[in-house]
């Protein structure tokens, strides 16, 4: 092979017609291009990932700095006090009312999210025409979209505990009315309610989507294997879509630990009186916001998130051993 | 075993102002292997699902033995069903997805093992038996998938592209156990497939359909050589039938390409119509040199080396008609893409189809006078000898 | 320019020592506060960094400033917008530029960022402020206009915002509670006068009771049941209504209080609700009596929409024989790091505002109370027979019983264990001595600056 072969490498200190040399130079050449395409790979990144930083992580990694520090925001002098504000935190009975209450919040929604948005995503896909199928599909995902602050006073007046639509109807089926926001007992499932039917959408929007990976075949060789719909579901279905599953559980208890815009705006939000009657609703969310933005306990406040995100981390970390064993990866 | 009767067989899809079958009648014999065959949309598929009553029928009747099915679930119909793409269970070890079927029916715990045993033995898969789908492959999957179908001891065997997946080779090897598996069985079978070399060889009757009607209903043999329509004609060999449209006055047009012999010519200017189609397999050309009856001049346009012989695509040399031939002529012949040749064919291998209800109307001679054109053509080197090949 | 002259600090410019101490100081408070902000999961406090507003004032030109204040349109929002077009107008020397926000939870930020406006209207948890010095007393304003007169205002004005001697917080827009009701019900039921102690109210309620007909809709928030806890001898703090470091709620004043609306409550004569329920419901005929306050006024008569005649009363008298109030509202304040144009333009607009032309004006929009005798006198009367919760309110203004709420920050906490002691005992969820002994114990350990809110 002659240098004349490749005039690209015909330049002055090119000496060599060893083909070995010229292998390494197209070599040097081609690690040259990846370096330079890993600079604009980076170079886009960094936009994005700059925001992050300056907003999202270093903030985070600032919240544990000033979870040990006493910190006042007009003041430039911290002063460090180790595990006080964590004391403070365990000894006040409205942090554990709050974790209680996160953690009803959570233990009833992530079955309910669950569960309700496999069932109406299977309804979707079985039960329905593609044409009619797209217009519920709609139906079931408009909520979702919608803000939540300006759904969840429309939800308020449908609490109404006097003289709303929710005990209207429990009244026309007979059953005991009830006090809806203004009870301690039921305010948090008003809540709950109202979260449910804006979050269900994006849930069963996910489901569907793992439900069409199942192959239509597989749940007609079941049939045709004699099984009813119950055990196609119970012994084809439920294992296949498991991955589906696990991610929904997990993005759901995500969300509902971080509960926060529903409960505040149903529970009297700006005008006051969130999180209660009788912080029946203070979520550990609700009470992060509150302690820092209402009466400017910063340090508290990042002790308390530091718990939330143990809380969270725990939760997670226990999904995922819990998932490498029972969740089905295709 | 059952034998299956399709009577009036309908089945339109919602929206859609045309019906994917349109009146199917068809009778499977017990025991017998039939092979839906067509291409794709002709409704085959939908024929096997409504047998399997995977689908419900918009009208019409479907009979195993002398009960109708029309209302009968498809998993109380006693069906084995095997896939195109397997539809094994993922997520369950060989043995699961063979005995989930029984279980499901509460088959009795000594009867599953049994069961099990025999058909692990039969399909050579004892040592994949606690192995998952996806550790299989392609055909160990496929012996799986007939494993699951057959092990519930279907009185119907329906099969839906079983092969399309798989590479050549597996493939062939796939079509004969199949065929083994269907003398030892003798399971009534419905077998859909594309590939007419895999209905050729696995099935008793073909049923060729397109377009959501049976075109032809008949033996390998039959189907080769009598093709019902220009369809079938078109539809069965490799490449089909060469189906050529002629007006009549190219017949006496001296400058015409084409070249019929004067009994022919009278005959066919004798007949109703137009025009006259006539077919050719491309087996059935040769490079003429004198005495057949049909000539077609004709200029190369591709030639395809397949080792046996070349596949020439012509065209028929003429400024009035633009019609394409396809030739299976000898490796030797010689010819060359840009020449132009003149393509003959004994008048009994000539196939003369209606212009207008594209029907077989029989061919140009009979058999009896083929030995004759035989005789006549014996010094053609391009020729004798594949005709006696086909036949 | 702003940038670049902190960087020269840095390089060791020609400011003095001490104001490079300073501008290093506001540096670590804006990186600080930028951090925290996104810190907190929630972060609701967007940027506070708005235009400086710093400006160099030669002695003649024209000072211009920014009011940092909440209402986000609406009757007050646009009242506040008139009025600040007026003073512009007749004030060629200063202009005023309103910037709506969250000015009460956003103005600690911007203070530590070094960038507060001049002049910010906030409720009344200045405690942070005033205890990080970051707000200047109005005290020195004040004396030294000659056109201010302390006499003017109303008792429960001038001590709001009251520290220690200084005036850190002039009350801008003052509200009281009272009791809205539904005049055609009063007649039905023979009830010819409002009631003027708790115990009229009770027997009222128990008139106007129908099955279709609730008679009291109570706000659930602290704010409205302090007056009667006030009114039958308690206090906001121990000993005291506005010095104190712990509470004194575990006592006869307020079980007593606890007691009157526990049995409203079980007697099906009262209900608890969110404030535009309420309205809805009187509105709706469904209601006959609901709590508020002045400044709700508007919003009660828009949506009964005149069909039938509103009335109103302020939160009657109880065991003491007087009637009691709490005076709260927004309050103009004075964040330091300004120039001493800057401030004095500011309290020429604060004492402007308080002249009874524009009280007139603020009160007749907005249905807020005026603030000073002279404006509450200016108000037609023609004007107060049509609007009987500013009347009421002027009531509550001029009594010696109506007090500012206390300026800490842990008050406030103080108030949200209230509530929900309140909500418990009053629902019968909780009985009303454990709620008070656990409402003391919370309260007091908020107070010792100990808090989980």
């Amino acid at each position: 092979m002659t240098k004349q072969l490749d005039p690209a490498l015909d330049h002055d200190d090119y000496r060599s017609n060893d083909k070995s040399d010229l292998v390494r130079r197209v070599g040097v050449r081609s690690s040259l291009f990846n370096v330079k395409n890993k600079l604009v790979g980076y170079g886009l990144l960094l936009p994005a990932a700059a925001v992050f930083i300056l907003f999202f992580y270093l903030p985070a990694l600032y919240l544990f700095y000033i979870a040990f520090y006493h910190w006042s925001i007009l003041s430039p002098f911290q002063q460090f006090v180790g595990l006080k504000n964590f004391r403070t935190l365990l000894a006040q009975p409205l942090f554990w009312r709050s974790l209680e209450n996160s953690l009803y919040y959570t233990i009833v929604m992530i079955p309910a999210i669950t569960f309700l948005s496999l069932g109406i995503a299977m309804l979707l896909r079985d039960g329905l025409s593609a044409r009619r199928g797209g217009v519920w599909r709609a139906a079931v995902f408009l909520p979702h979209v919608t803000p939540v602050v300006a759904t969840s006073i429309i939800w308020v007046w449908i609490f109404n505990p006097h003289f709303g639509l929710a005990n209207a109807v429990l009244s026309a089926l007979h059953l005991p009315q009830l006090g809806w926001l203004e009870s301690t007992t039921w305010a948090l499932p008003a809540v709950m309610i109202d979260s449910l039917w804006h979050s269900l959408g994006l849930y069963v929007l996910i489901f569907l989507a793992g439900l069409s990976r199942v192959p239509r075949e597989i749940i007609e060789v079941a049939s045709l294997d004699g099984a009813k719909s119950p055990r196609i579901f119970r012994r084809i279905i439920w294992p296949l879509i498991s991955p589906t599953t696990f991610f929904v559980i997990v993005l759901a208890s995500v969300n509902t630990w971080q509960a926060f815009s529903q409960i505040y705006t149903m529970t009297g939000g700006a005008h006051g009186g969130a999180g209660g009657p009788a912080f029946s609703t203070t979520t550990d969310a609700l009470l992060v916001f509150q302690t820092a933005f209402t009466y400017f306990h910063f340090s508290l406040a990042a002790a308390m998130s530091l718990v939330l995100f143990l809380i969270i981390l725990a939760l997670t970390v226990v999904q995922k051993w819990i998932s490498d064993r029972i969740v089905f990866y295709r | 075993m059952t034998a299956i009767t399709l009577e009036a067989l309908e089945k339109r899809f919602g929206g859609t102002a045309g019906s994917a079958l349109d009146g199917i009648d068809l009778e499977i014999a017990d025991g017998e292997f039939v092979v839906l065959l067509g291409p794709s949309g002709c409704g085959k598929s939908t024929t096997l699902r409504l047998i399997a009553g995977l689908e419900t029928p918009t009208g019409g009747t479907i009979r195993f033995g002398k009960s109708v099915v029309n209302g009968v679930e498809g998993r109380d119909r006693n069906i084995g069903m095997v896939f195109q793409n397997y539809a094994l269970y993922p997520h369950m070890t060989v043995t699961d997805n063979l005995c989930f079927g029984l279980k499901s029916r509460g088959v009795e715990k000594g009867e599953i093992l049994k069961r099990l045993d025999e058909i692990l033995e039969m399909l050579s898969l004892g040592d994949l038996a606690k192995r998952r789908p996806r550790e299989l492959s392609g055909g160990q999957r496929q012996r799986v998938a007939l494993g699951r179908a057959l092990i519930g001891r279907p009185s119907v065997f329906l099969m839906d592209e079983p092969l399309s997946n798989l590479d050549a080779n597996l493939r062939e090897q796939m079509r004969m156990e199949i065929a083994k598996l269907h003398r030892i069985l003798r399971i009534t079978t419905v077998y859909v497939t594309h590939d007419q070399v895999e209905a050729l060889t696995l099935a008793d009757r073909i049923v060729v359909m397109n377009e959501g009607k049976i075109q032809q209903v008949s033996s390998p043999r039959r189907l080769y050589d009598e093709p019902a329509n220009i369809f079938v004609a078109r539809f069965i060999g490799a490449p089909g039938m060469n189906v050529l449209r002629i007006e009549k006055d190219m017949l006496i047009d001296p400058d015409s390409p084409f070249y019929l012999d004067e009994q022919i010519t009278q005959s066919i200017v004798e007949s109703t119509g137009s025009a006259v189609r006539l077919g050719i397999r491309p087996e059935d050309l040769a490079l003429h040199n004198g005495g057949f009856p049909l000539r077609i001049r004709c200029r190369v346009v591709l030639i395809e080396q397949l080792g046996t012989h070349l596949q020439v695509h012509l065209e028929v040399d003429s400024d009035k008609l633009s019609s394409n031939i396809i030739a299976k002529l000898d490796v030797n012949c010689g010819v060359a893409v840009g020449d132009v040749v003149t393509l003959g064919s004994p008048a009994h291998l000539i196939h003369r189809f209606d212009d207008e209800t594209e029907l077989h109307l029989g061919r140009l001679a009979n058999k009896s006078e083929r030995i004759v054109s035989l005789h006549s053509t014996s010094g053609d080197n391009s020729h004798g000898v594949r005709i006696g090949e086909q036949q | 320019m702003l940038a670049r002259n902190r960087f020269q600090q840095y390089l060791g410019g020609s400011r003095s020592p001490q104001s490079r101490y300073k501008s290093r100081l506001q540096s670590v408070r804006r990186v600080s506060v930028g951090f925290v902000g996104g810190s907190l999961i929630l972060s609701a406090c967007g940027s506070a960094a708005a235009a400086p507003t710093t400006t160099t004032s030669a002695s003649n030109a024209p000072i211009s400033f920014q009011l940092w204040e909440s209402h986000n349109g609406g009757p007050v929002g646009d009242a506040v917008t008139a009025l600040v077009n007026m003073f512009d107008s007749s004030h060629p020397n200063i202009h005023v530029s309103i910037v709506v926000t969250k000015a009460s939870s956003k103005l600690p930020a911007a203070v530590a960022a070094g960038d507060p406006p001049v002049l910010a209207e906030i409720s009344h948890y200045d405690g942070t402020l005033v205890k990080g010095l970051a707000l200047n007393s109005w005290n020195q304003y004040m004396k030294n206009d000659p056109t201010f007169s302390q006499s003017n205002l109303y008792p429960s004005v001038w001590s709001n915002g009251l520290v220690g001697n200084q005036h850190y917080r002039l009350i801008a827009s003052a509200k009281v509670s009272e009791v809205f009701y539904n005049e055609s019900m009063f007649q039905a039921a023979g009830i010819t006068t409002p009631p003027t102690t708790w115990a009229e109210l009770a027997s009222d309620a128990a008139k106007l009771k129908s099955s279709n007909v609730i008679p009291l809709g109570w706000k659930d928030s602290s704010a409205h049941i302090l007056p009667a806890i006030l009114s039958n001898g308690g206090s906001m703090l121990n000993g005291s209504n506005t010095v104190g470091t712990s509470v004194n709620f575990n006592n006869a004043a307020t079980t007593a209080t606890f007691q009157y609306f526990r049995n409203l409550y079980s007697a099906g004569d009262l209900v608890f609700d969110h404030g535009s329920t309420l309205r809805a419901d009187l509105a709706s005929g469904h209601m006959a009596m609901i709590d508020g306050t002045s400044a709700g006024e508007a919003k009660v008569l828009a949506a009964v929409g005149g069909k039938f005649k509103v009335g109103a009363f302020v939160e009657p008298a109880g065991s003491t024989g007087h009637a009691a109030n709490l005076v709260q509202g927004l309050g103009f304040v004075l964040p330091k790091g300004h120039s001493a144009a800057e401030d004095n333009a500011a309290f020429t607009f604060v004492n402007w505002w308080y002249q009874p032309a524009q009280q007139v004006y603020w009160s007749e929009h907005t249905g807020f109370a005026p603030m000073t005798k002279a404006g509450a006198a200016a108000i037609p009367q023609s004007f107060l027979s049509s609007h009987p919760g500013l009347q009421q309110s002027i009531v509550a203004m001029s009594s010696q019983y109506s007090y500012p709420r206390p300026v800490s920050d842990s008050y406030a906490q103080v108030q949200a264990v209230l509530d929900s002691a309140f909500q418990q005992a009053v629902t019968g969820s909780q009985s009303i001595s454990a709620a008070l002994t656990q409402l003391q114990s919370q309260g007091n350990s908020y107070m010792s600056g100990a808090s989980a809110l």
